[in-house]
C-alpha cells in the first residue's frame, strides 16, 4: 500500500505527508504549509479520524507518531511530560514499573496516542474515578497554524497562571493547534481490584445500583451499563456470565486497598437487589473485559457504510428513559453502553441508512427534550450532514468561532471538522 | 456631566439601595485581601442576571471598565478597580437555585458563599469539595474567577474540576450558556477556559457545580519534625509511595510560634515543622493507611506522630492551620503571601532557598502551605507603614517566585495573577504565549472592558487608555441626589 493511502480520509488522500521527529520539525512543517496555504490534518494512530465532519480541505497529513518520547517523568511528583505521538499503552507499560499509571482508557486505547486522546476528548470507563484527560492534563505545548510553538500550564499539579489553555485544546479536534507535548498528573495504581457483573430484566431495576455507586465514598473505578446485545458481543470472545433473560448488564470495577474493594463490592451487591445474576468475575476475565469495554458501541474508523454511532450526554438518573428511547425501534439492532455514573451514553445502530437516520433523529429529539446533548460519533459523511454533527447549537458557538478565527485565522487546521471551524 | 448621567441611569435600574457612589461608601470597595487598592466610580449590587446585563450595558454606554467583586477575599488584586469604573458586586446574587441529590449537582448564583453550598448539600450527605481557607466568606463566583484551591484539593482537584457549566454575561451584554449539568458538551471547552480567567472573559451569573459524597471517616495525623527538611522529605516520600491523602499541610517553626501564641492547638512550640495530614474515605482499612503514613513520617525522623480520629481533636489540630494567616498579626503588622508551586520532589530545596532569601532581605518568612500539592504559601512579614520594608518584602516575594519557576514550578497555584503578579508573567510565558492569551481575550472581550490591565503584564497602552478615560470623567459627586434609605449602612457591611 502506498504510504499516502494510510492517510485516506472520507475517500480523499492528502497531497503530502510529513512525519516530523521533533516539535521544531512540526513547527517547520506548519510554516511550510502556511506558505503554500495548505490545509493540515494532524494525525496520531488514526483510530478516531472519523470523528467530526471530514475536513473540507486536506492537503497535508501531519503524522505525529514519531514524536513518541517521554520527556520527563518525576515519579516522586506523580507527573509526566511526554510527546504527543506516544501511545497510551506504551506509556502505561513504562509507568507500571513505578506502580503508577495515567488512568485513561479511551476507545481503541491499545492504538490511541496521547495527542489523539486529547484532541478528541474521548474518555472511557475509568473516568468514573479519575475524571477524563481534561482533569489529568496539567500542561501542553502546541504548534499553532503559523508554526508558532506555545505552551500553557506546566508540570505542577496546581497552576492558575494565565488562561487554562490545556482545557481549550482538549477536545478541540485539532482545529486550534497541533498538540506536540503534554504533561499529566499521574495516579498510583490501586493496590487491589475486583469486578462484579450484574444482570437485570429492566433498566429501571439497574438504576438503584448505578446511582448508589455515583454517591459511594469509596469511588468505584468504573460503572458501565450495557444492553444485552452489547454484552453478547463481548461474550462472543470472553468467558462471561450468561443470562438469556437479561436486558441490561451493569459492571462495577472497584479499586483501592483490599478492604475498600471488598466494601464497595458488598455495597454494590446490596444495591443490586433486583438483579437476576450477581457474579464476581475471575481476575483474568475482568482484565480482558476491561481491555475491550471502552470500544463497545464505538464504530471503528473508517465507519462501515450501514452503521451510525452516536453519543448522548444526559444525567445519570435519566438512564432508564434513555434505555427505552435507544431501543424504541425493532428495525435496528442497537448496541449501547453507558458510563453509569456520568450519564454519557454510546450507541451504534446498523441497518439501512434511512432507518438509521430516523432512529438517530428521534434520539436527538429525545436527548434535547431532556436537556442533554447529542453527537454523531461515527458514520457516513452524508448522515452527519443530514442530521448535523451535534446539537444543541447554542449562542456560545459564536464565541467558539471567534476563538478559532483568532488562533487559526486562515482556517487551515482541520478545516470544517466542527462544521463552523 | 457624564458621571451624573451614568449615575442617574444606574439608579433607574438598581434603585438607591442598589447603587453606591459616595466616597465613604466606595472606600469599602477599594481593596481586596491583597495589598493593592483602587476606587471604583460606582458600585452596583445586582440580584439577577438581567440586572448584570443592564449594568454592563450602562457601563458600555459611558465607556466605563467593569470589575466584578464577590466577597473581596481575593489575594492578588483581581477585584480591585485600579482603573476606576463600574464595580459589579455579586453578594446579593446569593440564591442556591437547585440541589440535585440524585445526580450530585448544585446550581447556584455567583454570590453564594462557598461553605453555604456544602451546608445546603449536607442533608444529603454531599458537599462541594474545593475548600479555600476563606470558605466561610468567599463566593463561588470568586472561586470560579480564580480557580481556587484549598487543602483538600490534593485528592479531589481544584474548582475547575468541579464546575460543569456556567451562565455568562459577555462584555457586550449578551448572555451565553456554556457546558451544563451533563458532562462533555460538544465544541470547545469554554467552561474550562472561563474558570480561572479572573473576570477578564465574562461575568458568571450562574454555575452548575458537581457535588461529592462526604467521606465516611476521616483520620487526622499530626507529624512533628525537628527540621523543615525532614518534613518536606516526608511529603515527597508519601507522594512517591503512591498514597494520596485528602490533604497534606505544612507549617514551619515561625508559623507554629504565631499559631500557638494566638490559639493553643497543641503544636509543640519547639518543633521545626509539623505536617497535618488527613486520610479519608471508607472506614475500612483507613487506620492501617494512617499508620502506614505515620511510619513514612517516622522514617524521616518525625519525633512524634499523633493520630486523631475523634472529631473534636481533629478540629483542634486543624484550627491552627485554618487560623494561621490571621495569627501572623502576633508577629508583624503586615504580611505578603506568595503562592508559587513547585514539583513536590523540589520542596526541600526550594524551602531552603526561601529561608535564604529571607535572611538576605532581613525579613522573617513563615511557611504555612499545601505541601501535598507543592503549593507554597510563604508569608513575608513586614510593616506596611514602612516604605523601605514594604519594598524589600515585595522584592523578596518576587525572588521567591523566581525560585519556584526555576525549580520547574509556577507563579501561582490558587490565588491568581491579578494586579499583584501581572508583571511576573514573562518569567513563565514567552511573548508568543502571552499573545495567544491576548487573542483569546479578544475573542470574548475585544474592547478590554472587563477587568482591564489585570493578569497580563501592564502595558503602557492599557494603562494610558484607561487613564485618559478617567480624566474625561468628572470629579466624584459628593452630594446625594436621592435621599438614602436609613438602613443602607447596615446593608453595606454584608
Amino acid at each position: 500500500m502506498d504510504l499516502i493511502d494510510r492517510y485516506r480520509l472520507n475517500g480523499s488522500v492528502p497531497r503530502a505527508v510529513r512525519q516530523p521527529q521533533t516539535a521544531e520539525e512540526v513547527a517547520e512543517a506548519l510554516r511550510e504549509a502556511a506558505r503554500s496555504g495548505w490545509a493540515v490534518v494532524p494525525w496520531g494512530s488514526g483510530a478516531h479520524q472519523s470523528i467530526g465532519y471530514a475536513p473540507a480541505r486536506y492537503d497535508l497529513a501531519l503524522d505525529l507518531t514519531r514524536l513518541s518520547r517521554v520527556l520527563r517523568h518525576r515519579p516522586a511528583n506523580l507527573t509526566i511530560r511526554v510527546e504527543a505521538g506516544i501511545r497510551l499503552a506504551d506509556l502505561n507499560a513504562m509507568l507500571a514499573e513505578h506502580d503508577q499509571w495515567l488512568p485513561l482508557d479511551p476507545p481503541f486505547g491499545d492504538q490511541a496516542t496521547i495527542g489523539g486522546i486529547l484532541a478528541t476528548g474521548l474518555s472511557g470507563p475509568l473516568r468514573a474515578r479519575y475524571g477524563s484527560a481534561r482533569d489529568l492534563l496539567i500542561g501542553l505545548r502546541v504548534a499553532l497554524a503559523d508554526g508558532t510553538l506555545i505552551q500553557g500550564g506546566g508540570e505542577v499539579v496546581k497552576n492558575v497562571a494565565g488562561y487554562d489553555l490545556p482545557k481549550l485544546f482538549h477536545g478541540a479536534l485539532g482545529t486550534l493547534g497541533v498538540i506536540v507535548e503534554a504533561s499529566f498528573k499521574l495516579w498510583p495504581r490501586p493496590k487491589a481490584e475486583a469486578t462484579w457483573a450484574f444482570s437485570f430484566s429492566r433498566a429501571e431495576d439497574a438504576l438503584p445500583l448505578t446511582l448508589s455507586m455515583l454517591r459511594h465514598p469509596g469511588f468505584p473505578l468504573a460503572v458501565e451499563v450495557l444492553n444485552a446485545r452489547a454484552w453478547e458481543t463481548l461474550r462472543g470472545t470472553l468467558e462471561l456470565p450468561e443470562d438469556p433473560g437479561a436486558r441490561i448488564w451493569v459492571v462495577v470495577r472497584a479499586g483501592g486497598w483490599p478492604a475498600q474493594v471488598e466494601r464497595i463490592g458488598r455495597d454494590a451487591v446490596a444495591a443490586a437487589s433486583e438483579a437476576r445474576g450477581k457474579d464476581r468475575l475471575p481476575e483474568e476475565t475482568a482484565s480482558a473485559l476491561w481491555a475491550r469495554m471502552a470500544s463497545v458501541a464505538i464504530l471503528p474508523t473508517p465507519a462501515p457504510t450501514e452503521a451510525l454511532g452516536v453519543r448522548l450526554g444526559l444525567l445519570p438518573s435519566q438512564l432508564t428513559a434513555c434505555a427505552a428511547a435507544l431501543e424504541s425501534t425493532e428495525e435496528i439492532p442497537v448496541i449501547w453502553r453507558a458510563h453509569g455514573t456520568l450519564g454519557l451514553i454510546y450507541a451504534e445502530g446498523r441497518g439501512p441508512m434511512e432507518t438509521l437516520l430516523r432512529w438517530a433523529g428521534e434520539l436527538r429529539s429525545f436527548t434535547l427534550a431532556q436537556g442533554g446533548h447529542f453527537t454523531i460519533l461515527g458514520g457516513l459523511e452524508s448522515a452527519k450532514r443530514t442530521l448535523g454533527l451535534w446539537a444543541p447549537l447554542r449562542p456560545e458557538v459564536e464565541v467558539m468561532r471567534r476563538i478559532k478565527a483568532q488562533l487559526d485565522p486562515e482556517g487551515r487546521l482541520n478545516p470544517g471538522r466542527l462544521g463552523w471551524a | 456631566m457624564k458621571r451624573a448621567q451614568a449615575l442617574q441611569e444606574l439608579l433607574e435600574v438598581f434603585g438607591p439601595r442598589g447603587v453606591l457612589w459616595e466616597d465613604h461608601h466606595l472606600l469599602l470597595y477599594e481593596y481586596d485581601a491583597s495589598i493593592d487598592k483602587g476606587r471604583p466610580d460606582f458600585v452596583v449590587l445586582p440580584t439577577s442576571t438581567e440586572e448584570v446585563v443592564a449594568a454592563v450595558r450602562i457601563a458600555n454606554r459611558y465607556g466605563l471598565p467593569v470589575v466584578v467583586r464577590g466577597a473581596g477575599t481575593g489575594l492578588s488584586g483581581g477585584a480591585v478597580a485600579d482603573q476606576g469604573g463600574l464595580m459589579i458586586v455579586t453578594t446579593r446574587m446569593r440564591r442556591i437555585l437547585e440541589i440535585d441529590p440524585v445526580n450530585l449537582r448544585a446550581v447556584v448564583q455567583p454570590g453564594v458563599v462557598n461553605i453555604a453550598v456544602s451546608q445546603a448539600a449536607a442533608a444529603h450527605g454531599l458537599y462541594f469539595a474545593p475548600d479555600p481557607s476563606s470558605q466561610k466568606a468567599c463566593t463561588i463566583g470568586g472561586n470560579i474567577a480564580e480557580n481556587s484551591g484549598g487543602p483538600h484539593c490534593l485528592a479531589y482537584g481544584v474548582t475547575t474540576n468541579h464546575v460543569l457549566g456556567l451562565e455568562v454575561v459577555l462584555p457586550d451584554g449578551e448572555v451565553i450558556e456554556v457546558g451544563g449539568a451533563a458532562c462533555d458538551w460538544p465544541g470547545y471547552d469554554l467552561t474550562g477556559l472561563i474558570v480561572g480567567s479572573e473576570g477578564t472573559l465574562g461575568i458568571v451569573t450562574k454555575a452548575v457545580l458537581r457535588l461529592m459524597p462526604m467521606p465516611e471517616a476521616v483520620v487526622t495525623l499530626l507529624a512533628v519534625f525537628d527540621t523543615v527538611d525532614q518534613a518536606s522529605e516526608a511529603v515527597s516520600a508519601i507522594i512517591a509511595d503512591g498514597t494520596i491523602p485528602g490533604a497534606i499541610e505544612m507549617m514551619d517553626h515561625t508559623a507554629i510560634q504565631a499559631v500557638e501564641s494566638a490559639k493553643r492547638c497543641g503544636y509543640p512550640m519547639d518543633a521545626g515543622a509539623v505536617l497535618l495530614i488527613d486520610v479519608e474515605g471508607l472506614p475500612e482499612g483507613l487506620e492501617d493507611l494512617a499508620r502506614h503514613i505515620a511510619r513514612i513520617c517516622e522514617h524521616f525522623d518525625a519525633r512524634e506522630v499523633r493520630i486523631a480520629t475523634d472529631p473534636a481533636e481533629r478540629e483542634r489540630l486543624w484550627s491552627g492551620r485554618k487560623g494561621a494567616f490571621g495569627a501572623m498579626g502576633r508577629l508583624a503588622p503586615s504580611y505578603l503571601v506568595q503562592d508559587g508551586v513547585v514539583p513536590r520532589d523540589q520542596l526541600p530545596r526550594v524551602l531552603r532557598q526561601i529561608q535564604e532569601i529571607g535572611r538576605r532581605y532581613g525579613l522573617t518568612i513563615a511557611n504555612v502551605f499545601h505541601a501535598g500539592d507543592g503549593n507554597l504559601h510563604p508569608l513575608i512579614l513586614f510593616d506596611e507603614r514602612d516604605p523601605e520594608l514594604t519594598r524589600r518584602a515585595v522584592e523578596a516575594g518576587a525572588e521567591i517566585i523566581r525560585a519556584c519557576v526555576e525549580a520547574g514550578g509556577t507563579l501561582t497555584g490558587e490565588h491568581g495573577i491579578g494586579l499583584e503578579k501581572r508583571d511576573l508573567m514573562p518569567l513563565l510565558f514567552s511573548p508568543v504565549d502571552l499573545e495567544v492569551m491576548a487573542r483569546i481575550k479578544a475573542a470574548f472581550n475585544p474592547e478590554n472592558r472587563l477587568n482591564p490591565c489585570k493578569m497580563f503584564p501592564s502595558t503602557r497602552m492599557c494603562l494610558e487608555t484607561w487613564s485618559r478615560r478617567k480624566a474625561r470623567m468628572e470629579k466624584p459627586i459628593r452630594y446625594r441626589i436621592t435621599p438614602a434609605p436609613t438602613d443602607a449602612e447596615e446593608e453595606l457591611w454584608i
